[in-house]
């Protein structure tokens, strides 16, 4: 077992690939994306799988930084990391537990609770920035066409997610670069 | 930082028109590195900015603008209709990796009571309220007149985190602008 520190924050990285998702949804993605960018669409991707590891790290080092026992956290496969820190009694040692999960914390740049699950851990997930100017004349998943002259010309309009519903790829409207399998 | 009352004489905005929430307000986030606001408008250096951080307890930080710093925009979340500006905190920093909200040449003092803070930012006698919320990757930002939640939402913005958190939003904070409204 490694002790809990910020050397964990840049393991089990996120990924920007497509190639990461599970299928359906990556075939899905990958032909909403094709056709977007047919269509002379900019599209950015930032996130698309972030590992359930990652998550159980940010989300176990924020809590316990703000006060969890860490003898509470139950491990996770695959992720041998020991959060509770010992001091030289042999005894646990809260105080330096709690200061090495405060630098993961740091070293991830979170200050809000992370989740533990999401449809982003399933794979079934893609945060992506997009953009045109003028007319979109896109195909929908049937090779109909449709062209969409409403604003705004980004991933918020409501018309491209009526497009984006018929790849399967579904808008998450409060969180505007989030698209998933079933919106959440 | 604002332990107090903080009087901030009326001024005009840095556009020389009339102050408004569109061109009046925008986004500063702080890192290891950088102060960074995201704003609609063009602005002169050294620019009056007051930083709400709305991380309970609400506070209030005094800053200036340094210079146009264009990695201070971030596509995912601003589009190509922002600019983005250094900042530089007058004294007291705030917490580093929150988004907060920026008002800059605030045409009214801000008043912290009771960890909230307030401003009547448009002179109509009733005061602004600062929120924040997290949406499923992201962080709301919302100010509105009279009473938070039920009175008129004034202003809106969302920065994206690049990780999943825990939800807290309301439908009201995360809501779109009608189309043709202030967000």
């Amino acid at each position: 077992m490694e002790l809990s520190g910020p050397q964990w924050v840049s393991r089990f990285p996120t990924s920007a690939s497509v190639d990461d998702l599970i299928e359906p949804f990556r075939s899905n993605v990958a032909r909403f994306i094709k056709a977007l960018r047919d269509a002379h669409a900019s599209v950015a991707i930032a996130d698309t799988f972030r590992p359930p590891e990652r998550a159980y790290l940010m989300h176990f080092a924020f809590v316990i930084a703000r006060g969890l026992d860490p003898q509470t956290v139950s491990p996770m496969a695959g992720v041998d990391i020991q959060w509770v820190h010992v001091g030289p009694d042999g005894k646990p040692d809260l105080a330096a537990s709690k200061q090495a999960a405060a630098r993961m914390a740091q070293g991830y740049g979170i200050r809000f609770e992370p989740a533990l699950t999401s449809r982003h851990t399933e794979r079934n997930a893609i945060d992506m920035t997009i953009t045109w100017s003028g007319d979109l004349t896109i195909a929908r998943a049937d090779g109909t066409s449709t062209i969409i002259n409403s604003a705004p010309r980004t991933g918020d309009n409501t018309s491209l997610h009526a497009v984006g519903a018929t790849f399967g790829v579904i808008k998450l409207v409060r969180d505007p670069p989030h698209w998933s399998s079933d919106g959440h | 930082m604002i332990a107090a009352a903080l009087a901030v004489g009326c001024e005009r905005s840095p556009r020389g028109g009339a102050w408004s929430f569109e061109h009046g307000v925008g986004v500063a986030i702080v890192d290891r590195e950088l102060a960074c606001l995201s704003i609609a408008a063009e602005l002169a250096p050294d620019s009056r900015v007051r930083v709400v951080s709305t991380m309970p307890p609400q506070d209030v930080f005094e800053a200036r603008t340094v210079s146009v710093e264009a990695s201070c925009v971030r596509s995912v979340d601003d589009g190509a209709a922002q600019r983005g500006y250094r900042l530089r905190f007058d004294s007291a920093s705030p917490p580093e990796d929150v988004p907060m909200i920026a008002v800059v040449d605030p045409p009214a003092p801000f008043n912290v009571r009771d960890g909230i803070v307030t401003a009547d930012l448009d002179g109509d006698r009733h005061d602004e309220l600062f929120r924040s919320c997290t949406s499923s990757e992201g962080v709301h930002l919302t100010i509105w007149s009279g009473a938070a939640l039920t009175g008129q939402r004034r202003w809106h913005a969302y920065r994206y985190l690049a990780y999943d958190v825990v939800a807290n939003c309301t439908p009201q904070e995360t809501a779109a602008a009608p189309a043709g409204r202030q967000p």
